[in-house]
C-alpha cells in the first residue's frame, strides 16, 4: 500500500480518518448501488435475451418469405409492391433514470395499415412476408430499449465497480496505512518525550542530592511543557 | 373485319400456333434452370424465342430486374400482335385481359404518388404496356396528388371506378380501396366479356379465365382470412360473388370461417394435402397458390388440343407465355442470388 505523503501531526489524523470515514461510507453506498445495478441488470437483460431471440426468429422467417416472394415476384415486382408501404410506425423517445443511469423509454405510435395493397398482383408469399415484418415491427421499440438500457447498465455497473474496487483495494487501505502511520509517529514521539521527561527527573534528583543546603526547596521550578532544547 | 369461326380464326391459329412452338418446352425449362449462374442463364436464354429482346440490352446492362423487362416486352408484344388479329368480337376480351397489366401499373403511378416517389423510380416498376395505354403516367405521376392525378383518368375505363372509391380514400387516406375497386372492376369486366362471347368462344374462354377467376378469388378469400384476419363483412365486399366454379357461397363459407380446405378440395380434388396447403404457418398458401396455378397452365394447354377455331387459342398461348415469364423470373433470381436448384425448383409451374 502507498502511503499518504503527508506530515504526522494530529490535525492530519483526524483529517485523514475523517476522510477515511468518508471513503468507507461511499465505499458501502456504491457497493448497494453496484448490487442494485447487477440485480437490474440481470433483469433487464434476461429480458432483452427473450424479446431478443423471439426477434430474430421472427426476422428469420420474414426474409425466408421476402426471399421466397422475391423469386416467385422478381425483384422488380417486390419493389413494386413495396411502393404501397408509406406509413410506418412513429417513434418517440423519453427517458428516465434508474440509480442514475438515463434509460430510454421507446414508445411507438400508430403502425402501417393492415392492408398495403390490394391482393391483386402479388403473390401470397409477400402477405407471409409482410405479415411477419408486421409483427416483427410492432417488437422493435420495446426490444431498442431493453438493449440500449443493458448497455447503459452494463456501462454504470462497470464504472461502479471500478469505484468501488478503487476504494476497497487503494484508497480506504491507503488512509488506513496513512492513519496507523501517523498514529504510530504519535506514539513514537509521545514515548520519547516520556523517556526525556524520565531522564530530566533523574538529573533533577542527582543534583538535589549533591547539595544538601538546599534541601526542601526545589533546585528549579519547572512550569510548561520540558522539551529536550531547553536540557541541551 | 373479321368474323369468329373456322374463318375469323383461321389466320389466328396458324400465326398462334407459330408463336406457341416458340415458347420454351420442358427440356429446355430444365436446361435453363441447370445453367451455374445468371451469365450463363443469360446466355442461353438469346438462344430462344428471347433472345432478340435481350440482345437490346449491353450485357453489362444486363441485370436482373433489366432482364425480367426485357422477358416481359415481348409478352407485350405478343399481347399487341394478337389482339390486332383476333376476331372483332372476341378482341375486347383480349383488350381487357391485357388491361390486367394497365391495372397494375396504375397502381403503381398511385402508390408513387402518395409515396412522393420520383417519375424515374417508379417508370422503371411499369410493365412495357407500350402505346396501347390509356394512362398518362407521368402526368399523373407530375400532378402529386390523388385526386388531380384521378381527373387525368377521365377519358379511360379506370376513371368511374376510380372515383367512386375516391370518397373511401379521402377519409381513409390509404390507397388500398382504390386498388381492391381497380381489381374488382378489372376480374367484372373480363367476365362480363367472357359472358358476351357466343358459343365455342364462350366455352373455351370460360374454361380458361373461369379458372383464373376461381383461382384468384379463392386465393383473395383465404388470404384476406388467414393472414389478416379481415371480418366476415370484409372478405365478402372484397372478393367476388360469382366464378366458375367457386360459387358465391364458397367464398362467403371461407369469409365465415368454414374449413377452406375442405372447399378447395371440394372444388380441385385432384389436390393432395389440401389441409398444410391451407396452413398459415411454412409454404402452404404459396404451394397451393403454384398448385392452382399449375391448373391454368394445364388448362391452356389442353385448348390447343381439338378444335381449333375458337378464343381459347390465343388466350391460352398469352397466359402460357405469362407463365412461363414468371418461371423465368424464378430462374433469373435464383441463378442471381445463388439459390440452389432443390430450393427454387418447386416455384416453377412448368415442371422440368
Amino acid at each position: 500500500m502507498i502511503r499518504i505523503d503527508i506530515a504526522p501531526t494530529r490535525s492530519n489524523l483526524i483529517r485523514i480518518k475523517q476522510e477515511l470515514q468518508f471513503a468507507r461510507e461511499g465505499h458501502e453506498i456504491l457497493d448497494r448501488k453496484r448490487e442494485a445495478l447487477t440485480a437490474e441488470l440481470i433483469q433487464v437483460a434476461h429480458e432483452a435475451e427473450q424479446l431478443q431471440q423471439k426477434v430474430w426468429a421472427q426476422l428469420a422467417s420474414a426474409y425466408a418469405a421476402m426471399e421466397k416472394a422475391q423469386l416467385l415476384m422478381g425483384r422488380e415486382g417486390v419493389e413494386w409492391a413495396a411502393l404501397a408501404a408509406n406509413k410506418t410506425v412513429e417513434v418517440t423517445t423519453k427517458f428516465r433514470g434508474v440509480m442514475g443511469v438515463t434509460i430510454p423509454v421507446i414508445e411507438a405510435r400508430g403502425e402501417p395499415p393492415e392492408m398495403l395493397y390490394g391482393l391483386g398482383d402479388v403473390s401470397a408469399s409477400l402477405d407471409e412476408s409482410t405479415t411477419a415484418f408486421r409483427e416483427v415491427l410492432s417488437q422493435i421499440p420495446e426490444l431498442s430499449r431493453l438493449v440500449t438500457a443493458v448497455w447503459r447498465l452494463a456501462r454504470e455497473l462497470r464504472k461502479t465497480k471500478r469505484r468501488v474496487n478503487a476504494l476497497q483495494y487503494i484508497f480506504i487501505p491507503d488512509y488506513e496505512e496513512t492513519v496507523a502511520f501517523i498514529k504510530s509517529a504519535l506514539e513514537e514521539r509521545e514515548r520519547e518525550e516520556a523517556f526525556r521527561l524520565k531522564k530530566l527527573k533523574k538529573r533533577v534528583e542527582v543534583s538535589l542530592q549533591a547539595e544538601p543546603g538546599t534541601e526542601g526547596e526545589p533546585f528549579l521550578e519547572v512550569t510548561g511543557d520540558i522539551t529536550t532544547e531547553q536540557f541541551g | 373485319m373479321a368474323s369468329s369461326g373456322i374463318s375469323g380464326y383461321a389466320a389466328v391459329n396458324a400465326r398462334v400456333r407459330v408463336m406457341y412452338s416458340a415458347l420454351l418446352t420442358p427440356q429446355e425449362m430444365g436446361r435453363l434452370s441447370e445453367t451455374p449462374d445468371f451469365n450463363s442463364l443469360m446466355e442461353q436464354l438469346k438462344h430462344t424465342a428471347y433472345g432478340p429482346y435481350l440482345e437490346q440490352v449491353r450485357d453489362r446492362d444486363l441485370t436482373p430486374r433489366r432482364a425480367a423487362f426485357q422477358l416481359r416486352e415481348r409478352l407485350a408484344n405478343a399481347y399487341s400482335s394478337i389482339i390486332g388479329i383476333v376476331p372483332d368480337q372476341t378482341r375486347p376480351l383480349l383488350v381487357q385481359l391485357y388491361r390486367f397489366f394497365e391495372v397494375s401499373n396504375l397502381k403503381a403511378v398511385l402508390r408513387g404518388i402518395v409515396k412522393g416517389e420520383h417519375w424515374d423510380v417508379v417508370r422503371y416498376l411499369l410493365f412495357p404496356f407500350g402505346t396501347r395505354t390509356v394512362i398518362p403516367a407521368e402526368e399523373m405521376m407530375t400532378a402529386g396528388n390523388i385526386a388531380p392525378a384521378v381527373e387525368l383518368l377521365r377519358s379511360t375505363p379506370y376513371y368511374e371506378t376510380l372515383s367512386y372509391a375516391m370518397k373511401r380514400y379521402n377519409a381513409e387516406q390509404s390507397l388500398f380501396p382504390l386498388e381492391v375497386t381497380l381489381d374488382l372492376n378489372y376480374w367484372r369486366d373480363l367476365w362480363k366479356n367472357v359472358k358476351q362471347l357466343s358459343s365455342l368462344d364462350r366455352t373455351q374462354a370460360s374454361r380458361i379465365l373461369g379458372t383464373m377467376l376461381d383461382i384468384t378469388n379463392l386465393m383473395w378469400a383465404i388470404r384476406y382470412r388467414t393472414y389478416y384476419r379481415l371480418s366476415e363483412e370484409e372478405v365478402i365486399n372484397y372478393t367476388l360473388p360469382f366464378g366458375y366454379h367457386v360459387h358465391d357461397e364458397d367464398i362467403r363459407g371461407i369469409a365465415a370461417g368454414a374449413d377452406a380446405a375442405q372447399i378447395v378440395q371440394r372444388v380441385y380434388p385432384g389436390l393432395t394435402q389440401v389441409e398444410n396447403l391451407t396452413a398459415k404457418s411454412g409454404d402452404g398458401l404459396s404451394q397451393l397458390e403454384l398448385q392452382l396455378q399449375r391448373r391454368v397452365f394445364d388448362q391452356c394447354q389442353a385448348a390447343f388440343v381439338g378444335d381449333p377455331f375458337h378464343v381459347g387459342i390465343p388466350l391460352a398461348y398469352l397466359l402460357l407465355s405469362d407463365l412461363e415469364i414468371q418461371d423465368l423470373v424464378v430462374l433469373i433470381e435464383a441463378k442471381s442470388s445463388n439459390i440452389p436448384a432443390e430450393k427454387f425448383k418447386q416455384y416453377m409451374i412448368m415442371k422440368n
